[in-house]
């Protein structure tokens, strides 16, 4: 009687626990069902999608060790990985060359927003996540005033990406010089499935990283930072100036991940296309069953393939189900939204949950005492 | 005032910056995007052939009629061109500078010997942006929410 009753609480946690990817598994499959896709079409369009997003849901990973939550200020670096390729459509580099050189031009960029990001971050501690949304905003004003103001007039830009007014980037830039040129550089075609193998690899290389820098003295560091700030200060490590890393390294990975990404779809959309970088990253690794403190690389390659799974299926379930394309449109930026809110609430309810457990057992224990 | 001290931390990071601009010159270089455009006009006293095949390294062959004009795109300074003017064939070696984005050879010269600088001249494209038509830029995707 007790055994079942402990396998029936363990079931309900790990239901709770796993709420969201088990409601996208369910969501997905009925998706699926309704849309009238072929299994090679999914899995065409799921590879695209995860080896386009791949790199930048992985940014997110090295700040939740460092317990800062969801980094929102990834767009810093997704619009420094912008600027990257701005440079080199208006030198005309392309290829693999190209792709390097935006990366390179975009590292000191992103490593300038990550510092002052992280300092601001700093200053607003358990609120790290609301602020880096903000800043998003704050350093979005600061790109528009380059890229539309600067560029042509104070930054030397002299190629057909620029307005006919002669300053400023047009709304599209066409990046046909590196389109797809990671993804095709070890073409592999199997059962009708296109696999980004270079592109695979670069992400393979990436977690490597990751599973590797979580073993290093910094890694130890942060996920000591993450679980208790006073400890570790204790401890003698320096609490600010490893947020400040952790915040450095996801912003200079999430201007790669946004090069990597562009350079799959193959045109810059000027001023939007970093916007909703942030947003969707964090949606897909929260649906990935990541938590605000607690993700892994697991967490980012299911989140990306159920998060990217809903989006692909939805508009055509919608429009097979009730003849209206636009209400899967509308689902799926809704339920974007709606999972972040989701796991927020629920990772306030297990903190909630697991103060009162704790509560509860200290005073057993004293009864015990007693 | 304190003197900076090389120790060999220092140094290294100042080496792997070095490299990191090394790397980015070398990505520049072999990533330079360049179009050649090849005329088959007359050029001073050589008269424009009736039909030229022409081709830039191993990319496919184009043919020129009088007067007419191709481009080949190509990557990095260094090529190889192939001309066959109706059985007269020659294979010459260009280097496109560094900053020069498009440059245009004029085949008649080429085929008669005059040096690189008489039969390669760098093409500006020259285009017409008409003032009135000025892109409307979107800089907010919620604008049109907020109304006027």
């Amino acid at each position: 009687m007790k055994g079942n009753l402990l396998s029936g609480k363990k079931a309900g946690t790990f239901l709770l626990n796993n709420m969201v990817p088990i409601m996208f598994i369910v969501i997905g499959g009925i998706g699926i069902v309704f849309s009238g896709f072929s299994g090679t079409a999914i899995m065409n369009e799921m590879m695209t999608r995860l080896s386009r997003n791949s790199f930048l849901v992985i940014s997110l990973l090295i700040p939740i060790m460092a317990g800062m939550g969801l980094n929102f200020g990834m767009t810093l670096g997704a619009m420094a990985g912008q600027i990257g390729l701005i440079f080199i459509t208006e030198w005309g580099i392309v290829g693999i060359p190209g792709m390097v050189l935006a990366a390179i031009i975009s590292t000191p960029i992103s490593i300038l927003l990550g510092w002052w990001c992280g300092k601001i971050l700093n200053l607003a501690k358990g609120r790290e996540m609301v602020t880096s949304y903000i800043i998003g905003f704050f350093v979005n004003g600061i790109y528009q005033l380059v890229v539309l103001f600067m560029m042509g007039s104070i930054i030397p830009i002299k190629s057909e990406i620029l307005l006919p007014r002669g300053y400023g980037i047009r709304n599209t830039v066409n990046l046909i010089g590196i389109r797809k040129c990671l993804d095709n550089l070890i073409p592999l075609k199997i059962a009708g499935v296109s696999i980004p193998l270079a592109t695979f690899i670069l992400i393979a290389l990436l977690c490597v990283f990751i599973l590797w820098f979580k073993k290093t003295k910094l890694g130890q560091d942060m996920r000591a930072v993450g679980q208790d700030m006073e400890v570790a200060r204790e401890a003698g490590i320096k609490v600010e100036e490893t947020r400040i890393i952790s915040i450095i390294i996801s912003t200079v990975l999430a201007g790669y991940g946004m090069i990597i990404y562009l350079q799959n779809m193959g045109t810059l959309n000027t001023y939007n296309s970093h916007n909703q970088i942030g947003m969707f990253s964090a949606a897909a690794l929260l649906v990935g069953g990541a938590s605000v403190d607690k993700a892994n690389i697991r967490n980012v390659f299911l989140g990306v393939i159920l998060f990217h799974l809903m989006f692909y299926v939805a508009p055509y379930a919608g429009k097979n189900l009730i003849g209206e394309a636009q209400l899967g449109e509308y689902f799926r930026v809704f339920v974007s939204y709606g999972v972040i809110t989701l796991a927020l609430v629920m990772y306030e309810m297990r903190k909630k949950r697991e103060g009162r457990e704790k509560g509860e057992m200290l005073a057993e224990a004293q009864k015990e005492a007693k | 005032m304190n003197k900076i001290k090389f120790t060999k931390s220092l140094c290294i990071r100042i080496i792997a910056i070095l490299l990191v601009i090394l790397l980015a010159v070398v990505m520049f270089i072999i990533g330079k995007q360049h179009k050649i455009y090849f005329d088959n006009k007359d050029w001073g006293p050589y008269k424009a052939y009736q039909f030229v095949e022409v081709s830039v390294d191993k990319q496919d062959s184009v043919e020129l009629a009088k007067r007419d004009r191709d481009v080949f795109t190509v990557v990095a300074q260094g090529h190889t061109i192939h001309i066959d003017a109706m059985g007269d064939e020659k294979d010459v070696k260009i280097h496109i500078p560094l900053f020069m984005r498009d440059v245009l050879i004029n085949i008649p010269a080429l085929m008669n010997g005059e040096s690189q600088d008489q039969w390669m001249e760098e093409f500006i494209v020259q285009t017409v942006t008409p003032s009135s038509a000025d892109e409307t830029v979107v800089t907010d995707e919620t604008a049109g929410l907020l109304g006027d």
